[in-house]
């Protein structure tokens, strides 16, 4: 299990820097997990691109590359997975440190509820 | 008889007379032949506050002085020679009389004194110890076709640039990801996602319409309505938007009466949150951005980091 930290942007700003933060080794071991789970999504064509507001997670490891998490899809540059129940954003707003947390709460109903 | 102005009042009527005297002004005339160097075109020469220049014509449209042109500024730094010119217009104005033949209108402001003759001697003397150096003014900038200047509708007199949507600029990969709103706004690609007051030691952490306005004020934009001077070409309009407590957002106001902006690191674009084209940022679809704080002008002065 690849147990290398992370680096995750929630991108929802457009004046001030985005927040970021690390990923310990165990959530970011989970993050994995959860996408090494998703099948290929059925068409690889872009999402409208997000305005104002919340627009997903970006996700980069150690070698500087990285993915995108946004409306049940997870890009990387070569291909799209789909996560149609919101998993993976879902697990990344649940990782999301303290010092952020009102803002993820404030964002957290954009994704819905979880079909559990 | 000649017209002699000395311009040098802002305020005030010029110091006017009509010099009647033959003998004088033939004496005049004859200084002026001999000393062509002396003598510049009215009004090409140093055009700030202060004395200017002193400004000689005829009075009647068949009156010409051998080899004198019909109107002619002396004691003006336009002139081939300066100081030749000023020692003219020393002469001339020397030549002010006390109780004039002919009143003008002008008198009745400014009425010709030892006073006021002692005065615009001094100022002449000034004026040549410390000659102003920064005129003639700049020329008046290249013409863009990328760029048209507008009346801004809702201030009387005020004018401001619009220019060319041109979204490839921002968005490729080197660009994109390092510039925001501000960026974008203010029509400068830093690459260091600039921020409202922080090149002048003025960024908040605030983020209402007081807050980010005073930053953003401190950068130099000023409020819609107080007119840039043609100095400051090229003149963008912004609009701020507020998503209350949490972050703000710019527009910039492009060719064709719509909006553009970028939002954070996303690529630039003229649609909102509807997808719908931003003709007005007060009615656009803007997500959690709810509060419009105002619209602003940026001069080429304003500096953003």
């Amino acid at each position: 299990m690849n147990r290398t930290p992370l680096r995750v942007e929630l991108d929802v700003f457009s004046g001030r820097p985005n927040p970021a933060w690390q990923l310990d080794d165990d959530a970011a071991a989970h993050v994995r997990d959860a996408i090494a789970s998703l099948d290929r999504a059925e068409s690889d064509r872009p999402l409208p691109a997000p305005g104002l507001g919340y627009r997903g997670f970006r996700v980069t490891d150690q070698t500087e590359s990285s993915f995108t998490v946004f409306d049940g899809v997870v890009r990387t540059s070569e291909l799209s997975l789909a996560d149609p129940d919101r998993r993976i954003e879902r697990l990344l707003f649940a990782n999301v440190p303290p010092e952020f947390a009102d803002l993820a709460q404030s964002l957290a109903p954009e994704v819905g509820p979880a079909d559990d | 008889m000649l017209r002699v102005e000395v311009d040098m009042f802002s305020g005030r009527p010029n110091p006017t007379w009509i010099l009647t005297d033959a003998t004088q002004t033939e004496e005049i005339l004859g200084a002026v032949r001999e000393s062509r160097g002396a003598l510049a075109k009215p009004r090409t020469g140093f055009g700030g506050l202060g004395y200017r220049e002193v400004l000689v014509s005829a009075l009647g449209d068949d009156q010409r002085a051998r080899g004198v042109p019909r109107e002619f500024a002396i004691g003006s730094t336009a002139a081939e020679d300066v100081r030749l010119s000023v020692d003219l217009a020393r002469r001339v104005i020397e030549t002010m009389p006390l109780r004039s033949d002919v009143r003008l209108v002008e008198h009745a402001t400014t009425p010709l004194t030892a006073r006021l003759r002692e005065t615009i001697l001094e100022e002449l003397e000034r004026f040549l110890r410390d000659l102003p150096k920064w005129w003639p003014p700049p020329p008046p900038p290249p013409p863009n076709p990328l760029r048209t200047t507008v009346h801004d509708v809702r201030c009387e007199n005020c004018a401001y640039e619009v220019s060319q949507f041109n979204p490839a600029f921002w968005n490729t990969a080197s660009v994109q990801p390092h510039n925001n709103c501000y960026n974008y706004a203010r029509n400068w690609r830093t690459n260091t996602f600039a921020q409202p007051g922080r090149a002048h030691g003025a960024q908040t952490g605030t983020m209402s319409c007081n807050a980010v306005t005073t930053a953003a004020m401190a950068d130099g934009l000023v409020k819609r309505c107080t007119c840039l001077p043609d100095s400051e070409y090229p003149r963008r309009l912004m609009a701020l938007v507020i998503w209350p407590n949490v972050d703000y957002h710019w527009y910039r106001e492009q060719r064709g009466n719509f909006w553009g902006h970028k939002p954070g690191s996303t690529a630039a674009r003229s649609y909102d949150n509807n997808g719908a084209l931003v003709v007005n940022p007060e009615t656009a679809a803007r997500g959690g951005y709810i509060n419009f704080c105002g619209y602003f002008y940026a001069g080429r002065s304003v500096v953003i980091n």
